[in-house]
């Protein structure tokens, strides 16, 4: 939960994160992948339950939309990554690029289906390739450092 | 028996990771039909989520802000001497400037008190703090320091010096969320200064808005400068909204597609002014 506090601030915090012209990158989606690679089933869909929820909250976006779409997101990626080798830091980018997609596709479902207002579709495209395209770039650096704190708290645990 | 039990296990460990979702779908499609048709009002969770996270988000922001002042104030001094002379003699034009702006000032209020208009002011604005943004990538949201212990409350005007920033959604005792103008859902009723003619611009994301429903026959050219009518009693009449970047004329359809440039830069936004009535 660490993780997804820091994620969150970062994410939050207007200094620190904005790339281009309103372009943001979906921190928090980056975190919800990696736990679902390396934790159990439900470990992640609660994790990737409560980790949308809090973006909910905090965000203007109807609550319970993040919640649904990283839930469904860390099912996905934790299925598809039963049969791979998750080590791999290409395996890790590319179910980065698989998250962003179901997380996109997910939100437009529900928006549509609730009738929120949405942006052009051209808009929505282009802004899905640049997120996924930001993704990969920051999820061996997110994977990795992760990875080096959950080893060291490991560590620290077997010493205790 | 034990092959029955084990079956049964293996089918429960496989079964399991399924009902979950669903039953997590389910709740986050209950969570949102709750927001969206039974109670669309600020909820408790997003009040506490903002009283806890936003105090750490301006501690942040005000480290930033001192390290910054203090890259700038004291290391990155390079041509400051130069840019010390030209400012100093851009004082003296702009002092000029001002001189005759005043006298130009004291003759529209007289203008003003004879034809008994309303001027534009807000003795009541409350200056606030830029001191976080939506962490959804599809907003256009950020979080200002005032809430409504300051005085504020749902659906007040936030402008800057330059124009308008957008309008408050949700509130917290000391935060409150302001959706920017370049936001999908934001719609601000506006006319085009120059020739009247009017349109809502609507946010287009990527900093940038739209005039919509802008009659065919209008005259709009690059340039002009768009501001709010003073419609819905939220942006008050006259606030700058921005200019005209493009104009596309398609020909069948009845309206122009207009593209509008915010005045105020969304990306370097840290003071604002909640126009509170």
């Amino acid at each position: 939960m660490a993780a997804v506090l820091i994620a969150l601030l970062v994410q939050t915090s207007p200094l620190l994160f904005t790339v281009g012209p309103g372009l943001r990158v979906d921190l928090l989606l980056v975190v919800v992948v990696y736990f679902s690679l390396f934790w159990g089933g439900e470990r992640a869909l609660v994790l990737g339950f409560l980790t949308g929820l809090c973006q909910d909250a905090l965000s203007s976006e109807v609550l319970g939309l993040s919640a649904l779409s990283k839930s469904l997101t860390a099912f996905v990626v934790h299925t598809l990554s039963r049969h791979v080798q998750v080590q791999s830091l290409i395996a890790q980018v590319l179910f980065t690029c698989v998250a962003v997609a179901v997380d996109t596709l997910a939100r437009l479902v529900v928006m549509v289906v609730f009738q929120l207002p949405l942006l052009a579709l051209s808009i929505m495209l282009s802004t899905f390739v640049q997120q996924t395209l930001l993704s990969l770039l920051l999820a061996p650096c997110v994977c990795y450092g992760l990875q080096s704190a959950m080893q060291h708290g490991r560590v620290r645990q077997d010493k205790g | 028996m034990t092959v029955g039990t084990e079956t049964m296990k293996a089918l429960t460990e496989r079964w399991k990771p399924i009902v979950l979702l669903l039953c997590l779908i389910l709740l986050a499609l209950l969570l949102t039909t709750f927001k969206t048709r039974l109670a669309p009002q600020t909820s408790l969770l997003e009040q506490a989520a903002l009283s806890v996270v936003m105090p750490l988000q301006q501690a942040i922001a005000s480290l930033a802000h001192r390290l910054s002042g203090l890259w700038n104030g004291y290391i990155n001094l390079v041509h400051v001497r130069q840019e010390n002379l030209r400012l100093q003699r851009q004082v003296e034009v702009l002092q000029g400037r001002v001189a005759h702006y005043q006298e130009a000032y004291l003759q529209q209020q007289r203008l003003r008190e004879l034809l008994d208009f309303r001027t534009l002011t807000f003795p009541q604005a409350v200056v606030a703090e830029v001191i976080g943004i939506d962490p959804s990538p599809w907003s256009e949201v950020v979080t200002i320091n005032k809430g409504s212990r300051d005085g504020l409350r749902k659906d007040i005007a936030v402008a800057t010096h330059q124009g308008l920033v957008g309008r408050t959604i949700e509130m917290a005792p000391h935060y409150a969320t302001v959706l920017l103008v370049t936001d999908r859902r934001s719609a601000v009723d506006a006319l085009i200064q120059r020739t009247r003619a009017r349109g809502i611009v609507v946010g287009k994301a990527r900093r940038l808005c739209e005039l919509r429903y802008v009659d065919l026959h209008a005259d709009i050219q690059v340039g002009d400068t768009v501001v709010a009518t003073g419609l819905g009693e939220v942006y008050p009449k006259g606030l700058l909204i921005g200019t005209v970047a493009a104009v596309h004329q398609k020909p069948q359809g009845l309206f122009h597609e207009v593209e509008v440039q915010p005045a105020v830069d969304l990306a370097q936004l840290e003071e604002v002014l909640a126009l509170v009535p």
